[in-house]
């Protein structure tokens, strides 16, 4: 097994792995999105509001905020000493105040003040609800630890996907140099060189084979390495793309442990 | 992760996971079926709604509870194989 990282950036880390099988390869992807836990409100209370929106569309509104998470401060609910009834160890509480003045205003979700420093809206551009003038919000929301598999919202990324390595292959005796291939790719893999076609970030031809359509004379062929993937992990902002990766595969090695025991018990 | 014996003959294993989907089942059928003692290695869900798939198998030779235990090691160490150089990769990455 290999991994290289290829590009890291704030949200996003892109890595190649080699040498792993697509069923593992599957179980990690499945391990990041439904299984590494992160922080969402939950419960809503809302004390007044008069804005436009119901409230159970503004709660539903507040539950997809991405929270940064802090893994190490906070239970589960239902791993917590609490029993799941709530208490400071896993739950966060998070209030909004806010009254438009004569003028009409917009609630972001960097409007909410959290009783933990640590546990803030990831972003804080995101639109929750415009009031007309004189209109009012007064809540208290509840955010807690949960998983994936539970609902969406808890998801700590919003893209994890992987792909095979691209293999581009141009025969030079086949090819006449028209370039329509070079035309056709929306990834500008293909470039004209001297009396052939060359290939450049190679790793970002996405297989989908245009070039390969519109080739005339059958010079270009497409292929992918096996046993090797190309992940891109793209965080809500709840966790870094590093911390997901590397969780998600102590997560998934709880599991296996998990069934040991249950193997070693029969 | 809750596995149940459905059927244990020295053979013939059947156990139910509660709780999962199919990644794990999946990973762990592929992971079986390395070895060459397995016979037979398969899962089925009997209902989407339900999440507990049932893991089937069937060995020649040696003992099924066996041959589990090594598939579940194997995919133990490679995942913290993953992990280790995934890891390094990250402190390698950050050094250039
Ligand atoms: S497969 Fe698609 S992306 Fe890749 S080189 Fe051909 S046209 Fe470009
Ligand atoms: S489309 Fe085919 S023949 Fe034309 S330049 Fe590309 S590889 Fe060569
Ligand atoms: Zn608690």
């Amino acid at each position: 097994m290999e991994i290289t990282i290829i590009r890291k950036q704030e949200n996003i880390i892109h890595f190649l792995a080699e040498g792993l099988d697509v069923a593992f390869a599957n179980a990690l992807r499945r391990t990041m999105l439904t299984r590494l836990p992160a922080m969402a409100i939950d419960e809503v209370l809302v004390l007044e509001n008069t804005s436009v929106m119901y409230d159970e569309m503004l709660a539903h509104r507040m539950g997809l905020i991405p929270l940064v998470t802090d893994l190490e401060s906070y239970n589960l609910p239902e791993e917590c000493d609490c029993e799941g009834k709530g208490c400071s160890l896993c739950q966060c509480t998070l209030t909004l105040e806010k009254q438009a003045g004569d003028e009409e205003e917009m609630v972001y979700s960097r409007d909410l003040s959290s009783q933990d420093p640590k546990i803030v809206p990831a972003l804080g551009e995101i639109p929750l609800v415009k009031l007309a003038p004189k209109q009012r919000l007064i809540f208290e929301a509840y955010a807690r630890l949960g998983k994936g598999v539970e609902n969406a919202k808890f998801q700590p990324v919003s893209t994890v996907s992987y792909k095979y390595v691209p293999i581009i292959e141009v025969n030079k005796d086949k090819c006449n140099q028209c370039g329509d291939c070079v035309k056709v790719c929306p990834k500008n893999i293909l470039l004209v060189e001297g009396d052939t076609i060359a290939t450049q970030n190679t790793l970002d031809c996405s297989l989908c084979e245009a070039c390969v359509e519109v080739c005339e004379p059958g010079a270009i062929t497409i292929d992918s390495k096996k046993n090797s993937f190309l992940f891109k992990v793209e965080s809500t902002g709840a966790l870094t793309p590093e911390v997901i990766v590397e969780k998600s595969a102590e997560i998934f090695k709880e599991r296996i442990r998990l069934a040991l025991d249950y193997a070693n018990s029969i | 992760m809750k596995p149940r014996t459905v059927e244990n003959t020295k053979f013939e294993l059947k156990f139910e996971i509660g709780g999962e989907g199919h990644s794990f089942p999946n990973l762990l059928r592929r992971t079986l079926l390395e070895e060459s003692s397995v016979e037979f290695a398969g899962y089925n869900i009997p209902h989407p709604l339900l999440a507990s798939p049932i893991v089937t198998l069937r060995t020649k030779r040696r003992q099924s509870n066996v041959v589990l235990r090594e598939a579940l090691e194997k995919m133990l160490a490679r995942t913290e194989e993953f992990r280790k150089k995934f890891k390094q990769a990250v402190s390698d990455h950050s050094v250039d």
